[in-house]
């Protein structure tokens, strides 16, 4: 009898111990028999969903929450009771005052003495913050791009509009000048020739220095030109033969943005190969494939270890591939590469045409 | 006397155009009828003087040079038209030459050639800028011997909608699993999809992975993210 008592109290200690844990935990949990029906939940849960315990037990998710979230909810239940275990998934929850939170819900099966599931728990982690922070880190690292971008095509054109424009009249002006005037005195043809070298030699410079920059013809001739241009100018300089080929894009749709932002992949991507890969072929593909556009960059060089390079410290070799992959997920596009020792390197990029920053701010609840 | 060649300057750079005027007027063959900073000005100006000859900056204020070109072309079919422009690409050359341009000459060349250029034109011939001309004959060379890239024309005809489908349909989604993400009927779907296979002149969905692989579209290998 004192023994039966003793675990009795035990098993209230545990109880005790078990609910005080329950209510203490922060997050929001909660529990549901097999028919999806709430049985029970924390005092987290009662404050995250606004509703006392009372008018959430024996509800389903429909009467909690508006339908097209519940739908998501009753679809995932069922796929846990379905494949009994484990589930963790992002969705969104509404609260009682209308609030929309951003969530990852852990959800676990429970059992009973023979195995059959009898219902499920839940713990959901309000992750709204995060997503609020993450969203304007992307969108300020962004911006930080165009900022890089607007001030490279301003140094550009005046460089090119201005300075080397006013080299050009100084030119013209100069030499009429010596001609008309003083070509009479001695040494004075040979000054007017060296000058009139100098300011082209500067006038080469400049022009060089804008292009580098970036190159007016995105503006003037288009972004499929100039990387055209561009793969045919460095198989003429180097030993390698870079194809560019480009199919189902239309120029006249891709913005100023996502045309600087391919030009720089490219160009990197082709830094890459020319630096390290030793190869004598390359190829830069660019494919339309709504919504998004496909960059595929390939060469037949030595090709490298991919997960030795994951690991190896940031400011070694390969820098040209990290700052591509980060470019890539600031326009919130995908980046993988495929490569082996000796196998040459593929790079895949697929990035969306419309930023979907703005589209998640225009959507926002 | 025969009547004089009358001219038309279109540039932004007042002090450039006019060093080029004096050096035009000093000839006494020509004369310089109007001058025009903007593209829009040099337009009207073309239609009123109707001259022989513009003389156009490819980088103006409010347009570029190569459209500015086919709309004076437009009005005024018989006018020559030599550019003078702080471009010296070879992409530029020929795209100047593309829009109906006579004559190309970079500015730096202007106190040399300018006269030169202007003879050529105005007699019918196509002028370039002597210091710029290797290159563009470089191009051109380059460009007879070239190989067509890759046999991809057709995948340009595709609309956005057939080429959202494409994809899913290369990455091996039914019609009612791409129905259902693009929030339209599996019909639509087929529709789309019976469009795409007869413009890329394909049979069966093997063949579509296939295509879509071969210009880049997907890959069929596995991929390291």
């Amino acid at each position: 009898m004192t023994k039966q008592k003793k675990i009795e109290k035990e098993l209230q200690q545990q109880k005790d111990f078990l609910n005080t844990l329950l209510e203490t935990i922060a997050n929001p949990i909660f529990y549901k028999d097999a028919d999806g029906k709430y049985t029970g939940c924390n005092r987290a849960f009662e404050e995250f969903s606004g509703l006392p315990r009372s008018q959430i037990i024996g509800k389903t998710v429909f009467d909690m929450g508006p339908e097209y979230l519940a739908g998501q909810y009753y679809k995932k239940d069922k796929e846990l009771f379905t494949n009994p275990g484990k589930q963790r998934y992002e969705w969104k929850v509404m609260r009682t005052d209308g609030a929309l939170r951003d969530v990852i819900f852990d959800k676990a099966t429970l059992h009973d003495e023979t195995g059959s599931v009898t219902g499920l728990v839940g713990v959901i982690s309000d992750i709204t913050e995060r997503k609020h922070a993450e969203t304007l880190i992307l969108d300020l690292s962004q911006r930080l791009i165009q900022a890089q971008e607007s001030e490279r095509k301003m140094i550009s054109c005046e460089l090119h509009d201005s300075i080397a424009q006013n080299l050009s009249t100084l030119k013209l002006y100069f030499s009429r000048l010596f001609e008309s005037r003083l070509s009479s005195e001695p040494g004075v043809e040979r000054l007017t020739a060296d000058v009139s070298t100098l300011i082209d030699q500067t006038i080469t410079i400049v022009r060089n220095l804008a292009y580098s920059l970036r190159p007016a013809g995105l503006d003037h001739l288009g972004l499929l030109h100039v990387l055209e241009t561009y793969c045919e100018e460095l198989t003429e300089k180097n030993d390698i033969i870079v194809e560019f080929q480009a199919t189902g894009i239309h120029e006249s749709t891709l913005n100023s943005d996502i045309r600087i932002n391919l030009y720089r992949l490219v160009i990197e991507g082709l830094n890459n190969i020319r630096k390290h890969a030793a190869a004598s072929k390359a190829t830069v593909k660019l494919v339309g494939a709504h919504p998004d556009i496909v960059l595929r960059i390939e060469d037949n060089g030595c090709g490298f270890d991919i997960e030795k390079w994951e690991d190896s410290n940031a400011s070694e070799k390969r820098m040209g591939l990290r700052s591509m992959k980060e470019r890539v997920s600031l326009l919130q596009g995908r980046m993988a590469i495929r490569s082996n020792p000796g196998q040459g390197t593929d790079i895949f990029i697929k990035l969306p045409l419309k930023d979907k920053l703005q589209w998640i701010e225009n959507t926002a609840f | 006397m025969d009547r004089k060649h009358r001219i038309l300057i279109i540039d932004d750079h007042p002090l450039f155009r006019e060093g080029i005027k004096t050096i035009i007027q000093s000839d006494g063959r020509y004369e310089v009828v109007d001058e025009a900073g903007t593209a829009a000005q040099g337009l009207k100006s073309a239609g009123k003087f109707n001259p022989d000859l513009a003389i156009v900056d490819i980088s103006l204020p409010d347009a570029s040079g190569f459209d500015l070109i086919p709309d004076i072309r437009k009005y005024s079919p018989d006018i020559r038209i030599l550019v003078l422009s702080m471009h010296s690409r070879s992409d530029y050359i020929v795209k100047a030459f593309q829009v109906g341009t006579n004559g190309f000459l970079t500015k730096e060349s202007a106190g040399e050639m300018l006269i030169r250029g202007i003879e050529h034109v105005l007699k019918g011939d196509y002028f370039i800028d002597p210091s710029v001309s290797y290159q563009v004959v470089k191009k051109l060379a380059e460009l007879s011997d070239k190989k067509p890239v890759t046999n991809v024309k057709n995948y340009d005809s595709l609309t956005y909608r057939e080429q959202e489908i494409m994809v899913l349909a290369a990455d091996g989604q039914s019609s009612r699993q791409i129905a259902d993400k693009l929030y339209i009927s599996p019909k639509t779907v087929d529709n789309h999809r019976s469009s795409i296979m007869r413009k890329l002149g394909l049979n069966n969905v093997i063949d579509l992975a296939r295509y879509a692989a071969r210009i880049g579209l997907i890959d069929l290998n596995h991929w390291k993210n």
